[in-house]
């Protein structure tokens, strides 16, 4: 055991300048090529996986853009609202396919994703997966519309109202529920009430007719449908191409200004929440969730490196033990504790007011570079330090666990066998190999600091990033979603392919040639 | 044979002298005790904190309330008539003992309503039933919560790190093991195989969706189970598939050999995982199972907190790969499996083992965050929970110390059990 | 060795910071305003959060409007307020006015009908992002104009209805010659988007126009957004703060006597702080003049205690017209009983909610007609006691009993054992609502019903609602200065897709509800509304628990600072420098 090599290269400063230069040169140059041709088929799995989760995740967009203002006035008003709705869906492209094709059953159909409430969509595709008739049951969605309808259509008079309000209830339930025991007890409610009063004989051949087309679908259920997978073609008209190549034309002027060009042609969409273009509303976020978070990455290397050589080769001794207590007491109390309190504490009369409790000031463009340097490090100061004192902890444990795994290497002891002094020891021979943990949680700082940062901005209301995506998330915005994500993922895969260089440049053992 | 023999009984004698190395370092030892200490505590709760009496005496006969709790929670007991939905502290009787904490967490005493501190004046019948650590808004007592959050704190932060582990540490070494070329099968194996998992999901689950999704809702229990078949029937398609491929495999273009990119794969799995906001899946998954409960929340941090670990091995992997002595049991003849847990993963063991440990802590911490962000469950009472509460009332420190202290011993103890285990696996030492 | 340095540097630093941060504040005649969070854009008719819409009521005016203080309308843009006519046989309803000959825009051209016409299209035309806004316009179904009197309009309902007034007269006036600049929209009259929406929609012209108007220019850009009011968009900066600047030579000075023409801050600043600590923390170093919304611990621990916050601040609790409750699913085979919705209004101490979260700040409600609301109210109805024992009674009158012994009560409904077990849901994060939740449980919990607290996010929470699909939740309504239209949450024909979750209802009380919504009689229709409150007391679809107290912070540097019922419970713009200043 005797990895000498590693001493030859990195003991004499001169060689090892050459042999970087050397590593720099062909193998890794193209493997750093062949990493980006593979971000391409990442990044599409990412956007696709981002499109299948939205898909899938409760809460409709549509519907939370309409009822914000419901409280009050003529909303009731339900052939308007519904058109509203219809409407809304048909301009946001909710109404689409999600993707070139489907992988689904024989028993699924492509005309349910145009039905417009999603109540009524749940409940067909509930019934597609028990009977698995599609026709029988779109005629059936069909009789209970035109069956609600005409009982809201249907004139009241004092002889009829109970009767219609309960039709109504029935009706209503019906649209929600699939379980056969629900629904013919339901259909039991509906013949009876729809025979109280003497004028509802329409009413009641319709609910008749409903029953009827409900039983057609048990009597000619096709369960096995479900058993056979299908490949289904959807072609270009869909959400997913819709996105990211955009309906507008590739070649000449277009006329109709209502179409996007699509993300690839550098169009991320309108946001559905402020109608903002996405682009716009990631630019004003992404600077200061940038700069901030490579401050927040330097200032944690730059203390917990030394922090962790330092306890590693005091191993044992009062410091070691008295450091970790500290910095494990500050890793305990979470970031939205501690930075509380220092708003408490820190920004207020009442104690001490030395930084501000809010925003990053307000210079503007007249304003000297130093005043509006001086600004920005003033309302910065005190969220970087909530930002960086987490990971000091974690970075100096990993720093010191490495560098006691490398001081006990046979080549260390070799060194110091030689009587090298043990400064030279650490930093020439011991340091360079020790990194090797601390870059592999390089790579994964980028993404964790965009998702940490909604913490950090949300208390001290610095509208980065982090708050655009939570904000994106809850409202269910669904083009700022899937823009947020695909940045972060650039910025996690450029990270990983940094950290991967990183790696080679360090250790030299490490090689991406073939062999 | 001979040699088989003698690998074993290297084993054997490998893990005794790893635990005689670990029993050396004091500290590691004593953090053991405390974590076994917590664990007591934990299995204990019902009887260092409940409203009920541990004993008591009551018009003539002797109790045992919070047995008779336990046991009617098991299903094999029933309450007494006279002892339904009482108001426990206000019976008459011949004589009690109360647990030391005589509280429940979710018990809200009225008296002492908008977090009174230990310190603070508070209404209570005698020192008896004083708030040791204080209460919250609701008057609830942090002691109890703090005593019932035990279990919910280990559960969350050991189990979802042993699922993280599991599968960082799996993926890891496949990765780094085998890289790109190291493992071979032949094409058609691999085509077949892709097919197959396929089909897998499409039986598994894609067919049986609403199956899972409704026993989800009714209970975890009816979950897991559909899950389990689900994985059955994955399983088996799988298994079938590879089966039907064995007799292909005598084509000659089809049985050619060719390499699985594992390392590829499992990288890029990594980075797509990391690239989708942890939060928007959390988000996610919490509203498909409409009852955000602590198990859900365990299964998210487990299911994307394996990437780090994953990455460590496969770091240390890469460098141990090249290295002579892995050459050198190569040549031996020792087994892959043989080669990983001896000397890659030891190798390894450090990072992994810090980051396992700060994992844990860090669950815990995530709860709390949920809980910040309004998302945790809300009726019961977790270390984080407290702490979120605490960050509402920056005055009521006691919300904030108490919890943050708990913390604080779980991730000194669980990296002190790290150091040791580090030092006791260190292959050098063998010598 | 080179500690001493570093530690100088860092000193040095820290000092230079707190010099920096000391040393900035003047007595300006600007308001600060503190907001919880940045709105959505400020244009005037596609907004949908509710701050946009306080900041677009300073720019921009309306025909006419509520005045918060007196809770009556009041001319705005109208010379006087409107006449008021209904055709019996046509079924229209129709408002005249005529506009104040001295309304002007900023280009010193005149405020006219055509204005009043273009801006109602706006709320109605097909493309642009209205959809939210759309609904309630709706109603109007032409604006008729007279060439004898340029001035002079009348605008046309096609219904009956109590918020007509409201409706016809609350919307903004929006300048022509800087939305439409070429006239596009000239090409589409009132009466074509009522009939012809589906065509109108296809229209390359409403196309060309709509994009435009959607436009981030006509939501962000000063100069884009102009009205004729007294401010005039200034800044906004992104998640941090809007400033409004008040005109040179506005048109409407001279009137400032008037409630609606009060302006007299020369700056409103709309401040975006999201965290309540920080926002504190600011208002006592005084980086905020008003500060709302304040957490009622916050309020009556740290700043009603706090001389130092009295001496610069008025502590306001005006009433507001918001009110929270239970809302129970009555179509749920546990709680069809009545006597079981009874037990359960029985087991809400909705005293002690009100001490715990509200801390005393609030009223109790006994139904859904606000206290304020003098005639309407019906002050003879006693809510539901917290009372345990009675709701025991009830509940075993109605079957409920522990008859297998594990300490939660059961029942056998349609052949089936069930236990008592509630799922109650809030909305993720209101932290008071499930404090309330909590206590509820309690109570429950000592008679024997196991209550499952669940906080849903919040588009989740609104489907389970419209979906029917809960057992019980947590909501609150906000009411507005108008009568109250109590359709859309009451009448049985918005069970399906209007907000009556509960399934409230029956002939007798739609048909109560279809008479308030009809009657323009102030008198007649308060007793209606009486009525109606008995029917809704007793039917227990809601438990109601409390109407809390706004509370907000103003500064004294400050005069003419009165607070009102009406949301957000303050007119900045009305607030005049104190003398001694």
């Amino acid at each position: 055991m005797k990895p000498v090599e590693i001493e030859t290269k990195s003991g004499k400063t001169e060689a090892g300048k050459k042999v970087f230069f050397a590593r720099i040169s062909f193998p890794l140059f193209g493997y750093i090529l062949k990493r980006i041709l593979i971000f391409i088929p990442t990044l599409f799995i990412i956007s696709l996986l981002t499109f299948i989760l939205i898909s899938a995740a409760p809460g409709d967009p549509a519907e939370t853009m309409l009822s914000r203002s419901s409280s009050e006035g003529q909303a009731s008003d339900k052939l308007a609202t519904e058109r509203s709705y219809r409407e809304l869906r048909h301009k946001l492209g909710l109404d689409l396919p999600i993707f070139y094709f489907a992988f689904t059953n024989t028993a699924q159909s492509d005309t349910l994703i145009r039905i417009p409430t999603k109540n009524h969509r749940e409940m067909l595709d509930r019934l597609v997966y028990e009977y698995g008739n599609w026709p029988q049951i779109e005629n059936y969605y069909h009789q209970l519309k035109t069956l609600e309808f005409s009982i809201i259509a249907t004139k009241k008079d004092s002889t009829n109202v109970d009767a219609l309000i309960e039709l109504r209830n029935t009706v209503a339930k019906v649209f929600i529920h699939h379980q056969d025991v629900v629904l013919s007890a339901l259909f039991t409610d509906l013949k009876e009430q729809s025979a109280l009063a003497p004028n509802l004989v329409d009413i009641k051949a319709k609910v008749e007719a409903t029953e009827i087309a409900y039983s057609k679908i048990k009597s000619e259920a096709s369960v096995w449908k479900r058993y056979v997978p299908k490949v289904q073609w959807s072609g270009t008209h869909n959400q997913y191409h819709r996105w990211l190549f955009g309906e507008a034309r590739w070649v000449g002027e277009e006329t109709d200004p209502t179409l996007g060009k699509g993300f690839i042609r550098g169009d991320y969409g309108i946001s559905f929440f402020t109608k903002r273009p996405v682009k716009s509303v990631i630019w004003d976020g992404l600077w200061i969730t940038m700069l901030i978070s490579i401050l927040v990455i330097v200032i944690e290397y730059i203390i917990s490196i030394p922090l962790g050589i330092s306890l590693a080769i005091r191993k044992g001794s009062a410091y070691d033990s008295g450091m970790t207590v500290a910095l494990f007491i500050t890793y305990s109390l979470p970031v939205f504790w501690i930075g509380t309190m220092a708003i408490f504490f820190l920004c207020s009369p009442d104690y001490i007011e030395i930084f501000p409790p809010f925003g990053l000031g307000d210079a503007t463009m007249e304003d000297g570079f130093f005043y509006k340097f001086g600004d920005l490090a003033y309302h910065l100061a005190l969220p970087l330090i909530i930002a960086s004192y987490a990971s000091f902890a974690y970075l100096s444990r990993q720093m010191r666990g490495s560098m006691l795994t490398v001081l006990g290497a046979d080549y260390i002891r070799t060194a110091r066998a030689k009587g090298l002094p043990e400064n030279k020891v650490i930093w020439r021979h011991a340091f360079r190999n020790s990194l090797l943990p601390i870059i592999t949680i390089f790579a994964s700082f980028f993404p964790a600091l965009i998702g940490g940062s909604i913490i950090l901005e949300f208390l001290f209301t610095i509208p980065g990033l982090g708050q655009i995506t939570y904000a994106a998330v809850i409202q269910k915005d669904y083009p700022m979603i899937l823009t947020n994500t695909m940045f972060a993922a650039i910025l996690t895969l450029v990270g990983y392919l940094v950290s991967d260089i990183l790696y080679a440049v360090v250790d030299p053992r490490i090689s991406y040639s073939k062999k | 044979m001979a040699a088989d023999t003698v690998r074993e009984k290297n084993d054997q004698g490998y893990w005794a002298f790893v635990w005689k190395q670990f029993r050396r370092k004091k500290t590691a030892v004593i953090s053991l005790y405390i974590v076994i200490l917590l664990a007591v505590i934990a299995v204990l709760a019902p009887f260092l904190a409940n409203e009920k009496p541990l004993v008591c005496k009551y018009q003539g006969e002797l109790y045992f309330p919070v047995l008779k709790e336990i046991s009617v929670g098991f299903g094999i007991g029933e309450f007494q008539r006279q002892f339904q939905n009482i108001d426990w502290k206000k019976l008459d009787y011949d004589m009690v003992i109360f647990p030391p904490v005589p509280y429940l967490p979710m018990n809200q005493d009225d008296g002492n309503i908008h977090s009174k501190g230990p310190f603070d004046e508070q209404v209570v019948p005698s020192m008896r039933f004083h708030h040791w650590f204080g209460t919250d808004e609701l008057g609830r007592d942090v002691l109890a919560g703090m005593i019932h959050g035990t279990k919910i704190a280990m559960t969350v932060g050991i189990f979802s790190m042993f699922i993280a582990s599991v599968i960082g540490i799996l993926l890891g070494s496949l990765a780094g093991f085998y890289g790109d070329e190291n493992f071979q099968v032949s094409l058609v194996r691999l085509w077949g195989n892709l097919l197959f998992l396929f089909f897998a999901f499409f039986y598994a689950f894609g067919v049986r969706s609403y199956d899972i999704t409704d026993a989800l809702g009714k209970s975890l229990g009816d979950g897991f189970f559909q899950l389990f078949i689900s994985v059955l029937i994955f399983a088996g398609v799988i298994t079938l598939g590879n089966l039907l491929v064995i007799p292909l495999k005598k084509i000659p273009f089809l049985g050619k050999q060719v390499a699985v990119p594992f390392d590829l794969v499992i990288m890029r799995i990594i980075e797509v995982l990391n690239s989708i906001p942890t939060l928007f899946l959390i988000l996610l998954i919490i509203s498909i199972v409409r009852k955000p409960n602590l198990y859900v929340i365990m299964g998210i941090i487990g299911l994307t907190g394996w990437t780090g670990i994953a990455r460590f091995i496969r770091a240390e992997l890469l460098k141990v790969r090249s290295l002579e002595y892995i050459e050198a049991a190569n040549s031996l003849g020792y087994s892959h499996a043989h080669i990983l847990f001896r000397h890659a993963i030891p190798n390894a063991l450090s990072p992994v083992l810090i980051s396992i440990a700060f994992g844990i802590a860090g669950a815990i911490l995530t709860e709390s965050t949920l809980s910040f962000l309004g998302l945790g469950p809300a009726d019961t009472v977790t270390w984080g929970q407290l702490l979120s509460y605490a960050r509402q009332i920056p005055q009521a420190w006691w919300l904030a110390i108490f919890p943050g202290f708990a913390i604080f011993v779980t991730v000194t103890t669980f990296n002190l059990i790290g150091d040791g285990l580090t030092d006791a696996m260190d292959p050098r030492l063998k010598q | 060795m080179n500690t001493q340095l570093t530690k100088k540097v860092f000193v040095m630093a820290l000092a230079a910071l707190v010099l920096y941060g000391c040393g900035k504040k003047k007595e300006k005649n600007e308001v600060i305003v503190h907001e919880l969070s940045d709105t959505d854009m400020l244009n005037p008719t596609n907004y949908q959060s509710a701050d946009a819409g306080y900041y677009i009521a300073q720019m921009f005016q309306g025909l006419w409007g509520t005045n918060p203080r007196t809770l009556e309308y009041e001319p705005i843009l109208a010379k006087a307020l409107p006449i008021e006519e209904y055709d019996s046989i046509k079924n229209l309803l129709t408002y005249t006015c005529e506009l104040r000959e001295e309304a002007k825009w900023d280009n010193g051209e005149p405020i006219t009908p055509a204005d009043v016409i273009f801006s109602i299209k706006m709320y109605k035309a097909p493309v642009i992002s209205n959809e939210p806004q759309r609904p309630y316009f709706e109603l109007i179904s032409d604006v008729i104009t007279y060439p004898d009197n340029p001035r002079k309009l009348t605008i046309v309902c096609n219904k009956k209805y109590i918020l007509a007034k409201s409706v016809a007269g609350g919307f903004v006036v929006i300048p022509r010659y800087i939305y439409d600049p070429k006239n596009l929209m000239e090409n589409f009259s009132i009466g074509d988007i009522n009939t012809k929406f589906a065509e109108i929609e296809q229209d390359a012209r409403m196309k060309e126009f709509a994009t435009e108007y959607n436009s981030e220019k006509f939501q962000r850009d000063s100069g884009y957004i102009v009205g004729s009011g007294p401010y005039a968009f200034d800044q906004w900066v992104t998640g941090q703060k809007i400033v409004l600047k008040k005109k040179k030579n506005w048109w409407g000075e001279k009137f400032n006597n008037e409630y609606s023409y009060e302006a007299f801050p020369d700056k409103l600043i709309y401040q975006t702080i999201k965290d309540q600590t920080a926002a504190l923390t600011a208002l006592k170093g005084k980086r905020l003049d008003v500060m709302y919304g304040i957490k009622s611990k916050d309020f009556v621990e740290q700043l009603q205690t706090s001389e130092e916050v009295k001496k610069n601040f008025t502590l306001n609790t005006p009433l507001s017209m918001a009110y929270t409750y239970f809302g129970i699913n009555m179509r749920n085979p546990k709680f069809e009983d009545v006597r079981v919705r009874e037990a359960l209004a029985h087991l809400t101490d909705v005293e002690k909610i009100i001490k715990v979260i509200g801390y005393g700040l609030g009223e109790r409600v006994n139904g859904p007609v606000n206290p304020y609301k003098k005639g309407a109210f019906n002050d003879t109805i006693t809510p539901y006691d917290f009372n345990i024992e009675k709701s025991k009674v009830l509940l075993a009158e109605a079957g409920w009993k522990d008859s297998n012994g594990d300490g939660t009560i059961d029942k056998k409904i349609n052949g089936q054992q069930t236990e008592f077990n509630i799922t109650f849901t809030y909305n993720a994060g209101n932290d008071s609502r499930r404090d309330a939740a909590l206590i509820f449980k309690e109570a429950c919990r000592q008679v024997g019903i196991n209550v499952d607290v669940v906080p849903q996010e919040w588009s989740i929470y609104l489907e389970n609602q419209n979906k029917h699909d809960f057992e019980m939740y947590y909501g609150a309504w906000i009411g507005s200065p108008n009568p109250d239209d109590p359709k859309q949450i009451w009448h049985t024909e918005s069970i399906n897709g209007g907000s009556n979750y509960v399934y409230f209802g029956n002939a007798e009380t739609d048909k109560l509800i279809e008479d308030i919504r009809s009657e323009l009689d102030d008198e007649k229709r308060n007793n209606l509304y009486r009525k109606f409150q008995v029917a809704v007391h007793d039917a227990v679809p809601y438990i109601f628990i409390w109407s809390p107290k706004e509370r907000i912070a103003i500064s004294k540097r400050f005069t003419n600072t009165e607070t009102f019922i009406v949301r957000p419970g303050f007119n900045e713009a009305s607030f005049k420098l104190s003398q001694n200043n």
